[in-house]
């Protein structure tokens, strides 16, 4: 049980700590600036290396009010892998080599998802929760947890 | 007293429910989460009688009468949009809500071509779309057979007709697949029927709905009669092509059950389709649909994933198609073959082969409905692996994410893809049925 606190707490600051970092460092997020009606557009980033770039992926660089144009800091390969593949890999990992109780399973894959909105997903999306990792997340629990299930 | 035997779930499903008359993005979503429920809860849901009436009642409703509503009187338009997903309406982030039974209104006037040179507007009610002229020629993407076909009706009053008669035709077939369930298992399989693809096809009417009749009529109801049966595939694939896959099952279990007049009929009719596909020019105008990217937000295949992909990290296609074979491979690997469903017969493996063939190409996600066929034996005993993938996989597609419309706008952009793995899982666990049914169970046999 205590295990299980100090993990939570320790999870829990490293979601905060990436939050605040993400707020000072990278500006405003579609959730923050969008407007109904307004179409989105992305500006393809090539990160070499730059780290800011990485966690700031997602943030909001223009918005004509004019045109009514959203223009946003994406990277369509790095979202791809971040968002999915990297919970595919997980799922594969978890299936063939780790063997946990349901709980577990669970609890593993809502961490990770969240923790992958936040860096990846347009920092929660234009709603609070992006829905595309909540998708994979519903089909990666409910798949996982079948086929753990009097393994 | 009856009503006592209503409990929370039951509330919970008929709050549900009527989501799908307000709001069916919103239902979706909590259907879903609704669908999780009842898959990880250990218990037996009571189902009553009353309940099951209600719940007919509630079907028929969304199948027939909201659909036929607008058209009686466009004011009931804003119905029509809300049982419909954002992505079923063409138009980069603009709702065109007057799409009604469109694909069966431009089957019919391709049609009405062969009799007459005219033009027709698209009609939703009353009312006409200005901004929907067709004029003749005007050809469909489907087998040259319909230019054979003369119609000289009224096209609205037609698709009117034909379309009424369509949907009650399902709601029978509904009826008929649903009945003999109780409990959790009549409510997933309602909610199958309610879901996404099955909910593209009403709306837009495509004729895989005739295809669907003719599989369900002379397959399921009368598949005993295999010349019967054969020769109803063959009209089929004269109308649209991926009913050869079926054909082409008969012939290779015929041959592997030594039933060879069985199977002579079947490579007759396998040889005749191909001949129909490479004579006529129109032919391989609809075959380009299966080979061609079709927007992600409506459609299902792995080519077309391949294609998306390709783009996406500059490598060719045949590269990215090998990825996601490799993918499927992985999930066949971490499938265990006690967790799927063993109870499928012939009929329902040819729809199995149907469903794959369909899944390496790209298609409409309405051709989902196919999978209909496979509630019955997926849920003759408990729920299991193969009826799970196969749920998350329907309301997943279209994901989510499309029925959005902030999301919806990005991904009309084509700037965000969605690789669907319940789609690649789902594959797997039919690759494994297959082989488990026609390939494995007579080796072992055998030996």
């Amino acid at each position: 049980m205590k295990k299980h606190v100090l993990i939570s707490t320790v999870l829990v600051s490293l979601v905060v700590v990436i939050l605040e970092y993400l707020k000072g460092s990278c500006g405003d997020y579609l959730q923050d600036v969008y407007v109904s009606d307004f179409q989105i557009y992305f500006q393809q980033s090539y990160f070499k290396f730059d780290f800011n770039n990485l966690l700031c992926h997602g943030s909001v660089l223009d918005v004509d009010i004019e045109n009514e144009v959203v223009t946003v800091l994406f990277n369509t390969k790095f979202y791809l892998i971040a968002s999915q593949i990297f919970l595919l890999m997980l799922f594969i990992v978890q299936i063939k080599f780790v063997i946990f109780d349901t709980k577990k399973v669970i609890f593993l894959y809502i961490f990770l998802s969240f923790l992958v909105q936040i860096i990846f997903n347009l920092n929660f999306g234009i709603n609070l929760l992006n829905e595309l990792s909540i998708q994979q997340l519903i089909f990666f629990i409910s798949i996982g947890v079948f086929l753990n299930e009097n393994k | 007293m009856k009503i006592s035997k209503l409990n929370i779930e039951m509330f919970a499903f008929f709050g549900i429910v009527s989501l799908l008359f307000l709001n069916y993005d919103l239902f979706v979503a909590t259907a879903l989460i609704y669908i999780l429920f009842l898959f990880f809860v250990k218990y037996e849901i009571e189902v009553t009688t009353i309940f099951k009436i209600l719940t007919y009642i509630c079907v028929f409703l969304f199948f027939t009468v909201v659909r036929l509503l607008p058209i009686i009187n466009k004011s009931y338009l804003p119905i029509w949009n809300r049982i419909a997903q954002q992505n079923y309406l063409i138009g980069d982030g603009y709702f065109l809500s007057e799409d009604i039974f469109l694909d069966l209104q431009l089957t019919l006037f391709s049609m009405s071509c062969n009799t007459n040179q005219l033009t027709y507007k698209i009609r939703y009610s009353s009312d006409y779309l200005d901004t929907k002229i067709l004029t003749c020629p005007y050809e469909t993407p489907y087998g040259n057979v319909l230019n054979f076909i003369k119609i000289n009706e009224n096209i609205w009053q037609s698709t009117v007709t034909v379309g009424t008669i369509l949907l009650f035709l399902f709601f029978l077939v509904y009826l008929d697949i649903v009945k003999d369930f109780e409990g959790k298992k009549f409510i997933l399989s309602t909610l199958l029927f309610l879901s996404p693809p099955i909910n593209f096809l009403l709306f837009r009417l495509n004729i895989d709905i005739f295809i669907f009749f003719m599989v369900y009529i002379f397959i399921f109801k009368l598949g005993d009669k295999f010349f019967i049966r054969t020769m109803a595939l063959f009209g089929a694939t004269l109308v649209k092509f991926y009913t050869i896959s079926i054909i082409f099952f008969d012939l290779v279990n015929n041959t592997l059950s030594k039933r060879y007049r069985y199977s002579l009929i079947s490579t007759t009719a396998f040889a005749v389709s191909i001949s129909y596909l490479l004579f006529f020019d129109s032919n391989t105008i609809f075959l380009d649909w299966f080979n061609r990217p079709i927007e992600a937000n409506l459609n299902f295949g792995i080519f077309n994933d391949a294609l998306y992909l390709s783009q996406i990290f500059g490598v060719s296609w045949l590269i990215t198609f090998c990825f996601l074979s490799l993918l499927i491979l992985g999930f066949i690997f971490i499938i265990p073959e006690a967790k799927i469903s063993h109870n499928l017969n012939e009929n329902e493996l040819s729809i199995v082969t149907l469903f794959l063939t369909m899944a390496v190409f790209s298609n409409f996600d309405y051709r989902l409905v196919f999978l209909m066929l496979l509630i019955k034996p997926f849920l003759f005993k408990k729920i299991n692996l193969s009826f799970v993938s196969m749920t998350i996989f329907m309301y997943t597609s279209p994901s989510l994410l499309h029925a959005y419309e902030n999301y919806y706008k990005i991904v009309r952009n084509d700037e965000i893809f969605f690789l669907d793995f319940s789609f690649y899982f789902f594959i797997a666990v039919c690759l494994k049925t297959l082989w488990a049914k026609l390939i494995k169970s007579r080796f072992s046999s055998t030996n």
